[in-house]
């Protein structure tokens, strides 16, 4: 039976040579490495997870009555380049979307937090907002960034912040430069993987490249999702929904937050079927007359309209920053 | 603060460095006491106190056991066993007890409410109350003398690099290498981060990068799986769960090493077992050395007859399944060994002088067999409530159609990885992961350990958490 103890041996390897050789080939192999990605375009880059959004969650705490927060699903992360938010409010701007889901867990989370007291900026995509299905299509999303951030130790915050600075600065620690992306697509192609459609920035901004995009990134290919997903709530549904938001939101207001809903444009067969599914007269129009609220709909101001991708439901990354500029601009126009 | 995370290798490197200083030996286990009381509140600092309790409480009673006699020595050892399990009680099964009273009262049809309150549980808590108390039941035992100075106990409770996930020390063995300052030997440094390197390979790429994300994806399904993917899940799980805990412990026995000290080795290649009494000899060996000295033998072991020993093995298994974790899932998981446990012993009394079953292909043959009914065991250990468990085991063992979720990349990852691991055990099982490596052309080492390195740093993965941290 081996001893229950380990280590003593007389014979110890010569640890100074193993070490030096060691950190030799590491340094080479992972340098080459880094080169090797970098040359094939792929850089250092961000993922879009529950490490960056509760950094930028606990940012947020800083900055008490200054802070902008913006929250929504996709449509509102691709919409807003955050720096341009910045420059034309001169405030700090916290991008809190998150792909595919409800924003209603991380409102939940600012309302009952004394430190938030600035302006709260709501993306209402129908789907997310007016669905009764929304449970089993967001698979409680927000919620699981929610429990992520609030079960986060100190120690844990500054290792996300070591995390992040690393991912910024090496791009060996990129996803698609892992070893097991890049060797079997080596082996297969010839080529090193190609570019992420998706670039992701510190401040959780998301661009997305449509020509690197798989799948059918069509507005028909998004409208057969939205059909496969959606299910207007009932009227008797939708009054104890709204009679909830607006409970949400003058919880906000008593802390001084101004909150602004908004409905970003949509274009094609997705507004088709988003007008279909759910009227405006029957749910936003519902929702302005019993919340509290500044409402913001894209089809009241022509100059949000234009600056769609060919999907019909997302701004254009390429004109992202000069959509920014105009959709700043409606807001302060609104500002109570 | 995690062993896989950047935080700690700066606090790791902090700690190093203090150590290395030409202090008095004093100083330097002041300074590895703070970094461990650090280290412990990095997570929740109140649960700090509840750490103290445990050594305070431990600390007095083992200096009045020594000085007192007759009933009251008892009486202070029951302080010490109270005062700990209380505090494992409430913390890890307050929350279970009222769930499952509140189940009965209304089986019974009385309308109980639940308080609600929201019981966290303290990492490490069922290791440290297991550490400290021993050291008063072994003081009682006259196995040893209480402690000359709180400085050496304290830190015998909270010596960071194992206070969290074990291995569990006894007092015995660790406190006596707190007598006199260590010579600093720049080999065991060397080999020291050699094992730290190896343990995190085993966490960061084997456990988390390769075989985690099968066994997610087989075990957080709601619907029925296929009996191909319900096997290569539970695989996956074999491996992941040892790599993980494994992992951890060979760390911890790295960064004692680094700090001139020895903690224990917990697994002893343990999917080479041939029998079950073999793998508790192997997996988690200082917890089952915990169970057997302090409870087995306590119930009497096997020295009160036949069955008196078979009821005593199923009673420690079931408490040692209960220690894992608040859940009937755990205390099936600990039935179902102790159930093995006495079935292997009626086999050996039975069969035992049978020549068949000394070969050596026998031998093979029967250590498979235990890998195998360890790996089903090990369904009621990872599966999220019992009827995800009694689904997965119908599907494994009468295999029939359902969701295919594992592809064939995880059939030959898992395959590989659990023939490998397989192939490695049953190479090791009696030779000694130190003597074996340190044996090696020192260019094969830094060979082996540079591959390590390298695929660490270059497998980015989601990072996770120690299995064993929420026990």
């Amino acid at each position: 039976m081996t001893s229950f103890t380990s280590n003593s041996d007389p014979s110890e390897p010569r640890w100074g040579y193993v070490w030096a050789a060691t950190i030799l080939l590491v340094g080479i192999v992972v340098g080459s490495w880094e080169l090797l990605v970098r040359d094939a375009g792929l850089g250092p880059a961000y993922v879009d997870n529950k490490t960056l959004w509760a950094d930028t969650r606990h940012q947020l705490n800083k900055h008490g009555q200054e802070a902008i927060v913006l929250l929504g699903a996709s449509r509102m992360q691709r919409a807003v380049d955050v720096n341009t938010m910045i420059d034309r409010f001169d405030r700090p701007v916290f991008q809190l979307s998150v792909e595919g889901s409800s924003y209603l867990p991380v409102l939940e989370n600012l309302a009952v937090d004394p430190r938030i007291s600035g302006t709260v900026v709501v993306s209402i995509a129908p789907a997310f907002t007016f669905n009764r299905l929304l449970t089993q299509l967001d698979n409680g999303g927000q919620a699981k960034y929610i429990a992520h951030y609030d079960t986060q130790s100190y120690a844990r915050q500054l290792e996300q912040r070591l995390t992040l600075f690393l991912q910024g600065r090496l791009a060996f620690r990129a996803p698609r430069a892992k070893p097991a992306i890049v060797i079997p697509e080596l082996l297969n192609t010839g080529t090193l993987p190609g570019l992420d459609p998706n670039t992701v920035f510190r401040d959780r901004t998301v661009h997305v490249n449509h020509d690197l995009m798989p799948g059918d990134q069509s507005d028909e290919g998004l409208a057969a999702h939205y059909v496969r997903n959606a299910e207007p709530y009932t009227r008797s549904e939708f009054e104890p929904f709204v009679h909830y938001i607006a409970t949400i939101v003058g919880m906000l207001q008593q802390k001084g937050v101004d909150v602004y809903f908004t409905r970003l444009p949509s274009a094609g067969a997705v507004l088709a079927l988003e007008s279909d599914y759910f009227p405006r007269e029957q749910f936003w129009d519902v929702l302005e007359k019993n919340v509290d609220a500044t409402f913001v709909h894209y089809a009241d101001y022509p100059e949000l309209e234009g600056f769609l991708s060919a999907d019909g439901s997302h701004i254009d990354s390429a004109r992202s920053v000069e959509f920014t500029a105009v959709f700043s601009d409606v807001l302060s126009l609104n500002q109570r | 603060m995690a062993f896989n995370s950047l935080i700690f290798l700066l606090f790791f490197a902090g700690v190093l460095a203090v150590h290395a200083l030409p202090l008095r030996w004093q100083a330097r286990k002041a300074n590895l006491l703070l970094a461990s009381y650090v280290f412990y509140a990095a997570w929740n600092p109140p649960f700090l106190v509840l750490l103290w309790i445990s050594t305070l409480t431990d600390w007095f009673a083992a200096r009045r056991i020594r000085i007192s006699s007759g009933r009251k020595r008892k009486l202070y050892l029951l302080l010490s066993i109270l005062v700990n399990l209380g505090l494992l009680g409430y913390f890890k099964y307050g929350g279970f007890l009222e769930d499952n009273f509140s189940q009965l009262m209304a089986w019974l049809g009385v309308d109980y409410q639940v308080s609600g309150s929201d019981i966290i549980l303290p990492l490490g808590i069922s290791f440290y109350t297991f550490q400290s108390m021993s050291y008063s039941i072994d003081v009682y035992r006259d196995r040893i003398k209480p402690a000359d100075s709180i400085l050496d106990f304290a830190l015998y409770v909270s010596f960071f690099p194992q206070l969290v996930a074990g291995p569990i020390l006894r007092a015995g063995y660790f406190m006596q290498q707190l007598v006199e300052a260590h010579r600093r030997r720049a080999d065991d440094f060397g080999w020291g981060i050699a094992l730290i390197v190896v343990g995190l390979f085993e966490k960061v790429v084997l456990a988390d990068g390769l075989l985690a994300p099968v066994v997610e994806k087989v075990y957080t399904l709601s619907a029925d799986t296929t009996g191909i993917d319900a096997w290569v899940g539970t695989l996956a799980f074999s491996g992941q769960i040892f790599f993980d805990f494994n992992g951890y412990s060979v760390i911890a026995v790295g960064l004692a090493k680094c700090l001139g000290f020895q903690v224990p080795w917990n697994f002893l290649s343990p999917y080479a077992s041939v029998g079950f009494s073999d793998f508790w000899r192997r997996w988690h060996v200082t917890l089952s050395a915990w169970l057997r000295d302090y409870l087995y033998i306590s119930l009497g072991g096997n020295r009160l007859g036949q069955m008196r020993t078979y009821a005593n093995l199923a009673m420690t298994m079931l408490l040692g399944g209960l220690w894992h974790g608040a859940s009937w899932l755990f205390v099936l998981w600990g039935a179902a060994h102790g159930m093995l446990l006495i079935i292997e012993r009626l086999s050996k009394h039975l069969l035992g002088g049978i020549a068949f079953f000394q070969g050596p292909a026998t031998k093979v043959m029967l250590g498979l067999l235990t890998f195998v009914l360890v790996t089903l065991t090990w369904v009621l250990f990872r599966a999220p409530d019992l009827d995800s468990a009694a689904r997965l085991y119908a599907v494994m063992l009468m295999p029939s159609g359902g969701i295919n979720v594992a592809d064939l990349r995880d059939v030959i990852v898992v395959s590989s990885v659990i023939a490998a691991l397989l192939g490695t055990h049953w190479f090791m099982r009696n030779r000694e992961f130190g003597s074996a490596m340190k044996r090696l052309p020192w260019p094969t080492i830094a060979f082996i350990l540079a591959a390590m390195l390298i695929a660490i740093l270059l497998s980015a993965g989601e990072e996770r958490d120690f299995i064993y941290f929420e026990f």
